[in-house]
């Protein structure tokens, strides 16, 4: 009775979610760079991407400053960001703003959007990871 | 000028066109798991799809780590396609093919009714892979090889399809964290008594690492040792204690990443035996040679700490209740272990759940003719 049950059903939860956020991220990249046409993405699709981001840097933030306890992949960028020698109260803060400055329809710059894009990265690692894991067990 | 982003998006490319055509390949035959094989072609289609939108960014190294979390994303989900599924559904032994029959007819009887087909792989340790991109329809199920010669693990089945159950309904996991918080929150007010705060805050850290061990995957094996004792009774009691002697390891060991220690998961089933079945015989003889093996009572404080009986009797006690209400067509199996003069008359047919009680039954009982016997059964079972 191997741990494959559990786990696969963990893949699964953060594929998802792993997939959804990357897919935002794309559309928030091509406003920023001027190439929603060539995706055909709409700004329907776009505002719905921005709301998909703001809600996961708004339940983000709280934990990388400290303030919440968080769920295990906010644990894991927590943990990312500690190991890789950066400051997590920082990118906390950063997110804070990040989101407000979505929610006011202010075009977010390219730097601000690649902290967004790393720390999503970390999850995706982690799912490749988790894959790997699959295929060992 | 050479960037990475193109070279990883051509080689995503071909990943999918190679995997598409292994997908193709596969045998379509009457016994073949068909209905999978459809729900893969459809998701390798979809993500296709996606490809296809997306590719001006996947090529475009102003995209940058964007295009590339997103291809990281779509190579893990083709890899479970070409790692879990297609190894199983390219080469179908007689073997799997007659288990998958047998695993779908139980896996109804017992009322998992949302699993459409399944797929069974000769692949080395019983589990079970229970979703596919969010969808519970098409575990894929890894058996040992000749799984249907190991009676004493045949109740494992049943484990396994726990697993499904265990993601279906959410309310499973939230009772047992209920119980979980309730239990250590009661042991918080009653512990601190008159003593320093440097104990107290002791108390309080072996408390919270106490409760921290039951993860949410320790708590779902415990649960699927309860649905598996839930349908399969003494059977199921048999082959847990197997699971815990079987290869010598100590029975309270709580260093196992993922899983309760082996003794938790004894004495749940236990707890959920009928009055009738605890006293038993075959049942009785044997916990008591399991109890000598497992020596609970010298356990150290942090097993009696974390597996006290009073925490696993809640656990055990809140699942059965929850298992009647949101399963109420899953048969409980309250039964004794069949006679064996009963086992060895005559009969047409037999299910997997009836396999499980009467293989142990006349291995424990008539293990001079089990070989025989068991050669008519496993031609029977529907």
């Amino acid at each position: 009775m191997s741990s494959l049950g559990h786990l696969s059903g963990r893949i699964d939860r953060n594929l998802k979610r792993v997939g959804d956020l990357t897919k935002s991220l794309i559309a928030i990249r091509a406003e920023i760079l001027g190439k929603l046409e060539a995706l055909k993405l709409t700004p329907e699709k776009v505002a719905e991407a921005k709301k998909k981001v703001s809600g996961f840097l708004d339940s983000l933030a709280p934990v990388l400053e400290g303030n919440a306890e968080g769920d295990p992949q906010q644990k894991l960028i927590l943990r990312r960001l500690a190991e890789g020698g950066r400051q997590p109260t920082d990118y906390g803060s950063d997110f804070s703003g990040i989101s407000s400055a979505i929610k006011s329809n202010i075009t977010l710059t390219p730097e601000q959007l690649d902290k967004v894009s790393e720390v999503v990265g970390y999850l995706q690692g982690e799912v490749a990871e988790e894959v790997r894991r699959l295929r060992s067990r | 000028m050479h960037s990475y982003q193109p070279l990883k998006a051509d080689e995503v490319k071909f990943v999918l066109l190679g995997l598409s055509e292994r997908l193709d390949a596969c045998p379509r035959g009457d016994r073949e798991p068909v209905y999978i094989l459809q729900c893969l072609q459809e998701r390798l289609e979809e993500i296709a799809q996606i490809y296809q939108d997306e590719e001006p960014a996947f090529r475009d190294p102003a995209f940058g780590l964007d295009g590339l979390n997103r291809l990281g994303v779509i190579m893990s989900s083709l890899a479970l396609i070409e790692e879990e599924y297609l190894p199983a559904v390219a080469h179908q032994t007689e073997e799997e093919r007659k288990l998958r029959v047998i695993f779908l007819e139980s896996a109804k009887r017992l009322g998992l009714t949302w699993i459409k087909d399944i797929v069974v792989h000769s692949s080395g340790a019983l589990a079970i892979f229970p979703t596919f991109f969010t969808v519970l329809e098409i575990p894929v199920i890894h058996v040992q090889a000749n799984f249907l010669d190991k009676c004493l693990c045949l109740p494992g089945a049943f484990h396994e399809f726990g697993h499904s159950l265990f993601l279906r309904f959410a309310e499973f996991y939230e009772a047992m964290k209920r119980e979980l918080d309730a239990h250590f929150d009661a042991l918080r007010k009653v512990a601190i008594g008159p003593v320093t705060e440097e104990q107290k805050q002791r108390q309080l850290e072996a408390l919270n690492k106490a409760q921290e061990f039951w993860d949410d995957s320790r708590l779902a094996e415990l649960f699927c040792d309860l649905f598996a004792q839930y349908v399969a009774g003494c059977a199921n009691m048999i082959s847990m204690i197997d699971l815990s002697m079987a290869e010598g390891q100590p029975a309270c060991n709580t260093d196992i990443p993922g899983y309760p220690p082996d003794a938790a998961r004894v004495k749940v089933c236990e707890y959920a035996l009928s009055p009738e079945q605890a006293a038993s015989s075959e049942v009785k003889d044997l916990l008591d040679g399991w109890e000598l093996y497992a020596e609970v009572d010298n356990a150290d404080s942090f097993y009696r700490e974390v597996c006290s009986e009073k925490l696993l009797r809640r656990f055990t006690t809140v699942i059965l209740d929850l298992l009647a209400h949101l399963m109420p067509n899953t048969p409980r199996n309250l039964a004794l272990m069949p006679d064996i003069n009963a086992v060895l008359g005559p009969y047409e047919s037999l299910t997997f759940e009836q396999v499980t009680q009467r293989a142990i039954t006349v291995l424990m009982k008539r293990a001079d003719i089990y070989d025989s016997w068991w050669r008519e059964a496993r031609e029977k079972i529907v």
